[in-house]
């Protein structure tokens, strides 16, 4: 073993892993080799077996294999083109409403959130169905984009994300009681951002100029009806299927992710029949993402494992808990942590490596776990939208036609008013934990 | 060059193929939700089942990522950067940090297997504990793959700046 002290070897661990990551090497691989590197240089050999074993039990995790078959789900539902049609049908029923495509911007990304756990595929199906729509409407730039922004990200925080499928393996809660935890933020966060939408829009009534179509207002109220049944309502039995069968413990989260991956593909033969290419468009898509997770997935478990294993859990422990202001000045120095490395690193990476570090410390501070579980993720969450290097911002810009002369700094600006609702969400469930804590206490099992 | 493409292609179809897994995972575990709830018999297969189908879901689709640029970056710079300085440092680095990472774990899964065969280890988990041989082995070649991938990757990022010119590397995407 190498004579260092734990401080020292923290700090060179994080800082080389820091240094490849922002030169753009990949992040798995990054954290794979930094971790055989130091582990060879403390443990010599012995390490080698430990990586293994840790590789070998991430791999064959029974929860994990929820995330394939959720991204299938995503994938499948994104495929079958019903987000659009989502869309569609709540524009027809909420015309009269003021600012209603924003509103519906949000109400969309709510619901595709609990199928599509995926950010990218909802800014990017938002970004497409409804930013033409609200343009030619003349709708204020930096309020459709922003809506656009905050509707797309709740995906990772809606059940069933990806996002708590990772979360609750690595800090060992049950992903089902995550899943329930993440309702209440999920849905303050969206009625924070309709409220904010239509308070705004009936102030300046100029940002969403309502231009009542005829067509709209012909459309009759069976039309309606068929409309919500081919789309809405599919939707909202899927979502209310997988995570009810969580709920009543009836089913494992993994289990529930494969009926529900089941009914999004009878969804989509439904919609617009399921072609060969389609399905294996989706099977492809799937592996693709599977593949990305499970690089980053090996390589961080191996570096966790080194890092706790040379003493860096206490280092940052102790670093963490040396913090003024108590357990609350504790809380902060942690949120903010998360919150800047959000903004660079993808969320996965802070998930596995972040998460083992910070819950033992959010334990001793007597934090309840799903609590704290929810304010890391809501945090990350914003940090996916803030500026200046926001990964929602550039899928956004990415599928922007230069013709509403959208720029990124009315994206930008956009997106502030609802980082701020963010926070008051954050403040809301301090003030307020049963948002949080209510669903998983009358959780069956 | 010619090799290069041929692993290219193994590494994409091996790819291609073990993405049906997930088909696979869904079939298998509907089945099991509905023979226990409609014919109250669970079976005692399911959960192992999941978890190794999963696993070499998992490591089968990490190859392909390497070869379609899929990963997970922080591209602050890195988007900046030109392609001859982005594959300067996929060269530099790979030596440093894929080879000896993928190189011990391929060669640690390799051993495992070989342990599981001698042993005829069988899984701790769950109530059926069935041989982890077969899974063991399947882990090991995921592992091959990866590291055959991250080879190729290492040798066309030599090429391309020893020929300072774009080969044919993004005609996969």
């Amino acid at each position: 073993m190498i004579d260092m002290s734990p401080e020292i070897i923290a700090l060179a661990m994080f800082g080389l892993l820091l240094t490849f990551i922002f030169l753009g090497y990949p992040l798995g691989f990054s954290l794979a080799g930094v971790a055989i590197v130091v582990g060879f240089l403390a443990f010599e050999t012995r390490v080698f077996n430990i990586l293994y074993s840790q590789a070998y039990g991430i791999l064959t995790n029974y929860i994990l294999v929820a995330i394939p078959l959720f991204v299938f789900m995503g994938i499948m539902i994104e495929q079958s083109g019903i987000g659009k049609a989502v869309f569609d049908t709540l524009e027809v029923w909420l015309y009269r409403l003021r600012g209603h495509i924003a509103i519906v911007v949000v109400l969309t990304g709510t619901i595709l959130a609990a199928c599509v756990g995926i950010i990218a595929a909802s800014v990017v199906m938002l970004g497409l169905v409804a930013l033409p729509h609200m343009m030619s409407r003349g709708y204020n730039k930096e309020l459709a984009s922003g809506a656009i922004c905050a509707g797309g990200t709740l995906g990772i925080l809606i059940p069933p994300s990806i996002m708590l499928v990772v979360y609750g393996p690595i800090a060992e809660i049950s992903v089902g009681k995550l899943f329930m935890a993440a309702f209440g933020p999920g849905l303050t966060l969206s009625a924070l951002y309709i409220t904010y939408i239509f308070i705004i829009t009936t102030i300046k009534p100029d940002w969403a100029p309502s231009g009542h179509d005829e067509a709209e207002k012909a459309i009759p109220l069976r039309t309606k009806f068929r409309l919500l049944f081919t789309s809405v309502i599919p939707v909202a039995v899927l979502v209310l299927t997988v995570l009810g069968s969580i709920f009543f413990g009836v089913a494992a989260p993994t289990e529930a992710a494969a009926v529900g991956a089941l009914a999004a593909t009878l969804i989509a033969l439904a919609r617009r029949g399921l072609t060969w290419s389609r399905l294996k468009e989706v099977v492809l898509g799937t592996a693709k993402i599977t593949g990305m997770i499970a690089v980053v997935a090996i390589g961080a478990i191996g570096f966790v494992g080194v890092f706790l294993a040379l003493g860096g859990g206490e280092v940052v422990g102790n670093f963490v808990l040396a913090a003024p202001g108590g357990k609350w000045g504790i809380f902060i120095i942690i949120m903010v942590i998360i919150f800047i490395l959000g903004m660079f690193i993808d969320w996965l990476g802070i998930i596995f490596i972040m998460v083992p570090l910070v819950t033992p410390i959010a334990e001793v501070l007597g934090f309840h776990e799903l609590w704290f579980a929810m304010m890391i993720c809501v945090n990350l969450q914003m940090a996916f939208m803030s500026p200046p290097f926001a990964v929602a911002i550039y899928f956004l810009r990415g599928i922007t036609p230069p013709k509403y002369g959208i720029s990124t700094a009315h994206i930008i600006r956009g997106v502030i008013p609802f980082i701020v609702l963010i926070w008051v969400g954050i403040g809301l469930m301090i003030a307020f934990p049963q948002i949080v804590l209510w669903l998983p206490s009358v959780m069956i099992r | 060059m010619g090799i290069l493409k041929g692993l290219d292609y193994l590494v994409d179809r091996t790819g291609r193929v073990m993405a049906w897994l997930v088909v696979l995972i869904i079939l298998t575990m509907t089945y099991e939700v509905v023979s226990r709830y409609v014919f109250d018999a669970p079976t005692f297969w399911s959960f192992d089942i999941t978890y190794m189908l999963g696993a070499v879901l998992f490591l089968f689709s990490a190859p392909s990522v390497l070869l379609h640029r899929g990963h997970v970056r922080v591209d602050l710079f890195y988007a900046r950067f030109s392609t001859k300085l982005k594959t300067l440092i996929d060269v530099v680095l790979t030596p440093l940090l894929f080879f000896p990472a993928l190189g011990i774990l391929t060669q640690q899964a390799w051993r495992a297997a070989f342990r599981a065969l001698e042993v005829g280890e069988t899984s701790m988990f769950g109530i059926w504990e069935p041989t982890t041989i077969p899974l063991r082995f399947a882990i090991a070649l995921g592992f091959s793959l990866l590291s055959l991938a991250g080879i190729c990757w290492f040798l066309r990022g030599i090429l391309l700046l020893s020929t300072r010119k774009e080969l044919a590397e993004d005609s996969h995407d």
